[in-house]
């Protein structure tokens, strides 16, 4: 249904009046696949281009470059005035419900914005609303209504945002760290209702996480990306069972399991932290803080993306 | 050998427009020289309130403040509860036990270069002529894994990692028995989080440090902790060793947190605890987790207040046991 092949996003930014134009290549020589029912995650640090590249395939940013195809429909440089369908047909979920939600809307209209736009007539809306709210397990509907959102709790905000994304039936939602600012107990909650409601209503998902234990409660696949590149990507069973990118390994290594043994051992990461995006390592962007770098090989060329074990690395090991 | 560190029931309270929020509701625990304990819990529960109040540092608003901490320090034994807060300024702060605050590596002064940052609580609280005091402060930073040539930056040049680890130097540059880490890797990206984590072990192994670290994520308590405190409400549900706690937690909410920790390589279905953080001003009579409880005893534990009963080393405050 989802086809982005070589997607870039470059943002320009000037050093002086006349001084040359540089660009931030927050998103550079992205491709996936996603069908309808699938969940990719998208998985990386900060600054690594995930939410760039959420975003720009929901054609919020413009793309430098690639292509975007939308049910063989391209989009990529659609100009807004044709691309309200595409609106229709996408949703997002934001990180943080505490500054997604109008204060001063109620539940209600905040649900009824999107069926308004939408030119549904008001004796459907309320129906739709309380249907919206039920999916999302806020019950009793009607206690919700009514509510402003400084009235809810972070989980019942996030609810709200979910149902607010779904209430127009989209094929296509992204979903941007939707639990990262939640407690970690209503985290499996919120997962566990996104999964079902994104299997109830066939909607392909793109999950854009830091954590990789949360995506694995809702992904099928999986796409690692560093310093705007995608560095790994197949289905996410075979990748966490065995990492091939040596930045894929580091992330799992760095996360731990609840397991009292942890405090006598050290966790073998690599020292660092990803570079800037304006001006990025030459060769393999992870060399630097890479324990495998081979001298005059990956500091020099940048690695393809090669196809190993059905998936896809870009690292000159493989 | 007396403890580190020992609360006895300690409260505090503090007034808002809505009522008394009863924050630390009578928290007793033992902190060993050396040990690593972990403050976990739900936000609202009343951890970082706790974290403040072990060093007196109480809000303006405060409505209660008793019970005993007490700070066992080669034979001398510093009554924080009953110091008055020059004298804690003066003896306990930073020198004994010092606070890595949530969030604190945004809160570095952007205006100055990180060598003013660590000198000045040197110059004006040591009275240490200025070369000593930057000779303290590169040592610090060299515990913490950052060169010297840092000093003449500022924050904003520093990298989210740097800055915690300048945070970190503060932390221990006055040599404290004890640093409170209030959430100290929040903010930071997980490759990140593991190179601060493996720091902290260094540090504690390096100068036989304790630390008392409060976080929401019992993944990342088990990182570090020799001990877990599991706080509800104010109050603490339980206080077990990481050996028997991850085998087999006792109190209902400790079972309740674990299961609901999404795991990267055990296979497991994550629950979650229905309901709410009970609101600190009302909480609810009898065991304050029973409204969410799957085991609550009707007339029992939404009656009366569970006494804390030793089960296998553990200790729980539950009427189960």
């Amino acid at each position: 249904m989802l086809e982005v092949t070589q997607l870039k996003t470059w943002f320009p930014v000037k050093k002086g009046f006349f001084g040359k134009t540089r660009y931030v290549k927050a998103v550079d020589d992205v491709s996936f696949t996603l069908s309808r029912r699938e969940v990719l995650a998208v998985i990386g640090e900060s600054g690594s281009g995930k939410t760039t590249l959420g975003r720009t395939v929901l054609r919020l940013i413009k793309p430098t470059g690639g292509r975007i195809l939308f049910d063989k429909k391209d989009v990529t440089y659609m100009p807004e005035s044709r691309l309200k369908w595409y609106r229709f047909a996408t949703a997002m979920i934001f990180q943080d419900p505490f500054g997604s939600l109008n204060p001063y809307h109620t539940v209600q209209y905040i649900l009824e914005e999107p069926l308004i736009l939408r030119g549904v007539p008001p004796s459907e809306r309320r129906e739709k609303v309380v249907r919206a709210l039920d999916d999302v397990r806020l019950t009793p509907p009607e206690d919700f209504l009514k509510k402003y959102p400084h009235m809810l709790s972070g989980g019942q905000r996030q609810r709200v945002g979910i149902a607010r994304a779904l209430i127009t039936r989209p094929s296509l939602v992204v979903a941007d760290e939707p639990v990262s600012m939640l407690d970690v107990s209503i985290r499996a909650e919120i997962l566990s209702l996104m999964r079902s409601l994104q299997a109830k209503f066939d909607i392909a998902m793109v999950y854009i996480t830091h954590d990789i234990a949360t995506a694995k409660y809702l992904s099928d696949k999986i796409l690692v990306m560093y310093a705007g590149k995608m560095v790994e990507y197949g289905t996410f069973r075979d990748v966490i069972r065995e990492p091939l990118h040596p930045y894929t390994q580091a992330l799992i290594e760095a996360l731990p399991d609840p397991d009292p043994s942890n405090r006598f051992t050290k966790r073998k990461v690599p020292p660092g932290e990803p570079p800037s995006l304006i001006n990025p390592p030459p060769g393999c962007r992870f060399h630097p803080r890479c324990p495998y770098a081979i001298r005059g090989k990956c500091d020099v060329e940048e690695p393809p993306l090669v196809e190993v074990k059905e998936r896809k690395v870009a690292c000159w090991l493989y | 050998m007396p403890p580190l560190l020992e609360l006895r029931n300690v409260k505090m309270y503090y007034n808002t427009s809505r009522g008394v929020v009863k924050a630390v509701d009578g928290v007793s625990f033992t902190l060993e020289k050396g040990e690593a304990m972990a403050i976990v819990g739900e936000s609202g529960c009343g951890k970082s309130s706790l974290a403040f109040t072990i060093i007196k540092l109480l809000p303006k608003n405060v409505a209660e403040f008793s019970g005993e901490i007490l700070f066992h320090d080669d034979g001398e034994v510093l009554e924080i509860t009953k110091m008055s807060d020059d004298e804690i300024r003066r003896r306990v702060r930073w020198k004994k036990i010092s606070m890595v605050f949530q969030a604190s590596m945004n809160s570095l002064n952007p205006v100055l270069r990180v060598e003013d940052q660590l000198i000045e609580p040197l110059i004006h609280h040591q009275k240490l002529s200025r070369e000593e005091a930057v000779k303290i402060a590169e040592e610090a930073l060299y515990s913490v894994g950052l060169a010297k040539d840092l000093l003449a930056r500022y924050p904003f040049e520093l990298s989210g990692g740097m800055r915690q680890r300048v945070v970190l130097a503060m932390a221990i540059m006055m040599k404290p028995k004890l640093v409170i880490l209030d959430e100290p890797t929040s903010a930071l990206d997980v490759i990140t989080q593991a190179n601060i984590m493996n720091l902290l072990k260094d540090l504690k192994q390096k100068f036989n440090l304790s630390y008392i670290l409060i976080t929401h994520d019992i993944a990342l308590a088990s990182e570090i902790a020799d001990k877990i405190g599991v706080m509800y409400a104010g109050k603490l549900a339980e206080i077990a060793m990481a050996d028997v706690f991850f085998r087999e937690p006792r109190h209902p909410y400790s079972q309740k947190l674990l299961a609901a920790i999404p795991t990267l390589r055990e296979e497991k279905v994550i629950e979650h605890i229905p309901g709410d953080v009970p609101s600190l001003i009302n909480p609810p009579p009898g065991c304050r987790f029973h409204p969410r409880c799957p085991y609550a005893i009707r007339g029992k534990c939404d009656v009366e207040e569970p006494v804390v009963k030793r089960v296998d080393g553990s200790n729980v405050a539950c009427w189960l046991y």
